[in-house]
């Protein structure tokens, strides 16, 4: 299962890159994945438990590895939890071991309700015996996929999170030799989408392979891509023209009228404003909270920010 | 396809109705003692000097069919069938060497020819129109081979291996109630390797992946070498995200059927999502030969080439395959891409506002739509 590539950790890149390492850390994605037993969901909840039907679902933590189990009433099925996916603003969704294989759990945790839920995917899924009410066998491609952008360089994790090299290519030759690494700042907004869009979905992934419904609200890259004033070209309206990658997301959302006027507005395209857009007769602050509303999935008990930029109607049908 | 194995090969010796020459004759006894093998240097000896002897070149063909080399029989056929395009030994010969190699549309066409030459519902005629019927499926032509099908359906309703066919092609289009009622035929006769696997078959195009496993699982322990049973499993586990099952499970339909196409498809799918190319690219060949000109199998190989970052090559394929099928949402999704990655901007654009309103016009289809 262990698949070690060549990964950059952040105590590596930290000694010339202090600014940029100290405040990735407190970032959800360097604390994508962590440890079961690392996980402040669990300590600071030491027991969850929620009943379906015939099944009732537990976690404990008490020191070491946390503790899932499932019973009927009957019978009782118990795993040690060896990861949590998951920051925990939204949630936590749990992997467990069995017979050498990774399963992950039928219930996660859920900020919102701070208590247990389906897994998204689980809710329909059969369960015609404890074992499948536990959870649900991850097959090794997947483990490398779920990995893969919940940590860094490796199938089971050495280095947990998204470190640097996760999106710095040639990190691990420029720590040794200081060659040059490719400028992300230079990258177009299509090129960008691309990057950050390996794990949260580029547009294409989306529109090959769906959803194409609610649950795609997501996947910000191809939400975004649909947007009128997206363009492929254009800087002002790629991911990191309003996301610092190093810093946690901002939820004020007054700070992203400055991204919006960057067009929005009666400037003069002498003065570098290529693409003019319509200057909003409504409001002139807070354009977030009426061109990107939040949307909740059902069963998932978050609001997503809506990355398709637009003009919402009352009563619209939701773009998929 | 499992109707496969019901069929008797009809690989014929030409029975001639005047005494042949010497030397032909030769050959054809030790032919049709069985010994084909030594009678292939017999003919060729006889064909150097008679090089446009029909009979020489078809009873060579046999025998080299016989010996499993199909190619070369193929060829000696077309050199037969240019001489006499209407010969219907000949042409039959031709399409069960196509049906052989997996060349399922060529056999298909060359069945088709000799089908109205047979007295309806008589043995001939019933081998010929369950194989036409299997290539029919395997093409993923299901329509007319039910309509093939439904004559004899009608006949003899009681032919188990009729049931199979017939009700595999209609689970395939779709068909479930149909479908069910010629289940039904065969779960009378009790619990069977093709039953399981029509059940199975029906759970997969519900997209009850789990059902269909476990009844996919029972037919491939009644009878582990039925053709389909475990490229069907495979598709199962697919639907499961247990790709490293389902290779394992394709990998044994082809052995027990080398041209099952959703076994070779599969596989060069999944070979690309492991990203190995070559490979990709051998089985999607493959699935080409098997379904020449299929927009999926075109689609597939072009996205293995932007891939495998042969962004040309990929975007000229994309663009015939938009000429050929411009509602093929994913091909424009997929070409979009590719303009994008080579610059071509104001193109790129065009393909995603394709994109958006194929997908807008296939929102406002959905029934509940708001």
């Amino acid at each position: 299962m262990m698949l070690l590539l060549l990964a950059v950790a952040v105590p590596a890149c930290a000694g010339c890159h202090p600014a940029e390492a100290k405040s990735h850390a407190s970032t959800p994605m360097m604390q994508a994945l962590m440890p079961a037993r690392d996980s402040s969901v669990l300590r600071d909840n030491p027991e969850l438990r929620t009943r379906r039907g015939v099944y009732e679902w537990t976690l404990r933590s008490s020191g070491g590895d946390p503790v899932y189990s499932v019973s009927d009433g009957k019978q009782t099925v118990t795993a040690k939890l060896r990861w949590a996916f998951g920051f925990g603003v939204l949630g936590q969704t749990f992997v467990y071991e069995k017979d050498g294989a990774l399963y992950e759990s039928t219930m996660s945790y859920y900020a919102a309700t701070k208590g247990l839920d389906y897994t998204p995917g689980h809710v329909d899924r059969p369960q015609r015996n404890i074992e499948e009410a536990a959870g649900r066998l991850i097959d090794p491609a997947e483990v490398r996929r779920c990995f893969g952008c919940h940590s860094t360089g490796s199938a089971e994790p050495v280095n947990t999170g998204v470190q640097c090299s996760h999106c710095h290519a040639d990190t691990a030759q420029h720590a040794v030799s200081l060659s040059k690494v490719t400028k992300l700042r230079q990258s177009s907004s299509e090129e960008i989408s691309g990057l950050c869009g390996a794990c949260h979905r580029t547009w294409e992934d989306i529109a090959t392979n769906g959803p194409k419904d609610i649950n795609n609200v997501r996947f910000q890259p191809y939400r975004l891509a649909n947007s009128k004033c997206y363009d492929a070209e254009d800087r002002r309206i790629s991911c990191t023209a309003c996301h610092e990658p190093h810093t946690p997301a901002s939820h004020v959302t007054a700070g992203y009228d400055a991204k919006c006027l960057a067009c929005h507005t009666q400037g003069n395209p002498a003065q570098g404003n290529r693409a003019q857009g319509n200057v909003c007769k409504v409001g002139k602050r807070d354009c977030v909270t009426c061109h990107m509303p939040k949307t909740a999935i059902p069963g998932i008990h978050f609001g997503f920010t809506d990355h398709w930029i637009r003009v919402v109607r009352p009563g619209e049908t939701y773009p998929q | 396809m499992a109707g496969a194995q019901f069929l008797i090969a009809l690989l014929a010796i030409r029975v001639f109705g005047q005494q042949p020459p010497e030397a032909l004759a030769e050959a054809l006894r030790v032919h049709q003692a069985g010994d084909a093998k030594a009678a292939l240097p017999l003919y060729r000896e006889y064909l150097k000097e008679h090089p446009e002897s029909v009979d020489g070149l078809v009873n060579f063909g046999a025998a080299l069919a016989h010996e499993g080399l199909f190619d070369e029989a193929i060829r000696q056929y077309d050199k037969a069938l240019a001489l006499q395009p209407e010969n219907p030994q000949v042409l039959l010969n031709l399409a069960l060497a196509h049906y052989k190699t997996g060349r399922y549309a060529d056999a298909s066409a060359g069945f088709g020819k000799v089908l109205p030459r047979l007295q309806p519902f008589s043995a001939p005629h019933r081998q010929i129109s369950f194989l036409l019927a299997d290539c029919d499926i395997r093409l993923g032509q299901y329509k007319p081979a039910i309509e093939l099908l439904n004559g004899y359906d009608q006949k003899t309703p009681d032919d188990m291996a009729l049931a199979y066919l017939l009700g595999t092609a209609l689970l395939k289009d779709k068909q479930s109630e149909r479908g069910g009622v010629v289940i039904d035929r065969i779960l009378r006769k009790g619990e069977s390797a093709e039953s399981r696997l029509l059940m199975g078959t029906v759970k997969l195009n519900a997209l009850d992946f789990t059902g269909a496993r476990d009844e996919l699982q029972r037919a491939a322990e009644l009878n582990p070498k039925l053709p389909e049973v475990h490229g069907s499993l495979g598709l199962a586990l697919l639907g499961l995200s247990q790709n490293d099952a389902a290779t394992a499970e394709f990998r044994r339909e082809l052995e027990v059927d080398p041209n099952n196409f959703a076994a070779v498809f599969q596989l060069g799918i999944l070979a690309k999502q492991e990203q190995r190319y070559a490979k990709a690219r051998e089985f999607l060949a493959r699935s080409l030969r098997l379904r020449p000109g299929d927009p999926a199998v075109l689609y597939q190989s072009a996205t293995v080439d932007v891939a495998s970052g042969k962004l040309e090559e990929a975007r000229l394929e994309l663009e015939d395959l938009i000429r050929r099928s411009p509602e093929f949402t994913e091909a424009h999704v997929s070409l979009a891409g590719v303009y994008y990655k080579l610059k071509r901007k104001e193109e790129g654009d065009r393909e995603r506002a394709i994109v958006r309103r194929l997908t807008a016009e296939a929102q406002a289809r959905q029934p509940a739509s708001r």
